[in-house]
């Protein structure tokens, strides 16, 4: 049996390979948009949504690959929601102990990432087929892409509708109209409809990049 | 043991939540300083926004606890009667007081001893907001009646901008006003009809919590400044000092309905009553740079 190194050159373009290529459950299939609207005003609280989400389905993969085994046929959902749920509530304490303020601003989205469908697909369809280490490579694969796409959103969104970067002034005080400039932010894009906008964006962008390339296995991917 | 037989679903079933729980038992019990910490930060950082002693919530925990420990110089809890019980209040939840018998609640008080040596007094306060609690605190003058400032924030953050508007422009209205005005909103927010969501209903139902309290002070004001009155006079019969003699410009025309008055001169003859040409000075002939008629009450 071939031993699977860990960080072996196909394992790794495995799990940074398809990230430019930004085939995401998000981008792709637009699964778990939900929170990309809500969460996506701030970059900062992108990127910890991102994170909470990597490592939920990370960990999540990893343990039921683990126990697919023993999970019997007709537990399988309950095992998933168990095994996640408690993930789920890990993360929201620990966001609550070491980062009080975004965890207050995520409220209720960090527990929602047991619902989002993501979440709930990836394991089913991946965790609980395959090996652990596959499993959570492909996991944190998919985490990694779902998370760009809310990076993404969240960047435009902070920077033309706050003027700001993580918190940080960007846009000088100086450019807008109330300091004798002629800038003004553009309130749309800190409300929920422009995050779908702007996913839209993105997501239209990916289809209109694959549509024109020769790849036929991206084309199959997108239809 | 079949993995589909009904003894090893019943069994794994129990092992599965016996660990699940254990996990989240442990981590909760590892991360509670940690939290309880980041919640008294928050506490403190909005007391102090109450008494405009902090610009934002972002301010470092480091200097939020320094200017908590230079401004809030006294802490205690009262009872529903008003009676002062010593005991830690940072640590009480208004949420969780509010939910006992009014007897048996214990509702904290902030003292804030300002750079004056004015003292304001800060009460928690929570409301229904627009999707979820709104919680904060309201501080009052010494007088225990005039709003002197108000923070006010959601329980949980939304990312939504309404909430934050709608409690920004809750604390510019209450900011000033007085909760005994004969037609005070905080008595008409009382008297709402309970299950009123109005974040001003909620915040006058945290307040009124304190309304013995209140009352108690205010009665104790002013008994204390009759008794400094009292004394006053007491030592101004033992030693009577001849004020200093100020003049004072009659500039206000006594009403109509109301007795004109003395007014005695030095010899203490009885002057003629001002008319409204006299106050009014130039207006109806009189001399602007006349001598003003004064009052000296030490006089007789």
């Amino acid at each position: 049996m071939e031993k699977d190194i860990l960080f072996s050159t196909k394992n790794m373009q495995q799990l940074t390979g398809s990230l430019g290529a930004f085939t995401g459950p998000a981008t792709v299939a637009v699964l778990g948009v939900v929170p990309a609207l809500v969460v996506t005003v701030t970059l900062k609280l992108a990127v910890f949504m991102s994170l909470s989400m990597l490592v939920v389905l990370a960990l999540s993969s990893a343990a039921l690959s683990h126990l697919s085994r023993t999970i019997p046929t007709r537990m399988r959902v309950v095992v998933q929601l168990v095994v996640v749920s408690v993930l789920v509530i890990l993360v929201h304490q620990l966001l609550q102990a070491f980062a009080y303020d975004v965890s207050r601003q995520l409220s209720v989205f960090v527990a929602l990432i047991l619902t989002n469908s993501v979440a709930m697909g990836h394991v089913k369809e991946v965790a609980l087929r395959s090996k652990p280490w596959p499993s959570f490579r492909n996991s944190i694969s998919s985490g990694l892409k779902y998370g760009a796409v809310l990076v993404a959103v969240g960047f435009f969104r902070e920077l033309l509708g706050l003027g700001t970067l993580w918190g940080f002034r960007i846009i000088p005080d100086s450019f807008y109209v109330a300091h004798g400039g002629a800038y003004e932010n553009n309130g749309l894009m800190v409300l929920p409809p422009m995050a779908l906008l702007l996913a839209g964006v993105v997501v239209g962008l990916k289809r209109q990049h694959y549509a024109g390339s020769n790849n036929q296995e991206q084309k199959q991917a997108l239809q | 043991m079949k993995k589909e037989s009904k003894q090893y679903i019943f069994l794994y079933s129990v092992a599965l939540a016996a660990v699940g729980v254990a996990t989240l038992l442990v981590a909760a019990s590892l991360l509670k300083p940690f939290q309880q910490k980041n919640v008294e930060v928050a506490k403190k950082q909005r007391i102090l926004l109450a008494v405009h002693k902090l610009r934002d919530v972002k301010a470092p925990e480091a200097s939020t606890a320094r200017t908590y420990a230079k401004y809030i110089t006294d802490t205690y809890r009262v009872s529903s009667l008003g009676a002062k019980i010593q005991g830690k209040a940072l640590s009480v939840s208004l949420e969780a007081e509010m939910r006992k018998p009014a007897a048996r609640r214990q509702l904290p008080v902030f003292v804030c001893t300002d750079s004056d040596s004015s003292l304001k007094y800060i009460f928690p306060v929570q409301a229904n907001g627009l999707w979820g609690a709104v919680e904060g605190y309201v501080a009052l003058h010494d007088d225990f009646s005039t709003i002197y400032g108000v923070a006010l924030a959601p329980k949980s953050r939304t990312l939504m901008q309404g909430i934050e508007n709608l409690t920004l422009a809750l604390q510019k209205e209450l900011v000033g006003r007085s909760l005994f005005d004969t037609a005070s909103w905080f008595a008409s927010a009382v008297a709402a009809p309970k299950g009123s969501c109005g974040m001003r209903e909620g915040v006058a139902a945290s307040l009124s919590g304190y309304l013995d309290f209140f009352r108690e002070q205010r009665r104790l004001q002013k008994a204390a400044q009759r008794v400094l009155a009292d004394k006053r006079q007491e030592e101004d019969e033992k030693c009577p000092v001849e004020p200093p003699f100020v003049p004072q410009p009659r500039v206000q025309q006594p009403e109509e309905d109301t007795p004109a008055p003395f007014f005695a001169d030095s010899s203490g003859a009885k002057a003629p009553a001002a008319t409204p040409a006299d106050s009014s000075g130039s207006a109806a002939g009189g001399r602007r740079d006349s001598v003003p008629t004064v009052v000296n009450p030490k006089a007789n």
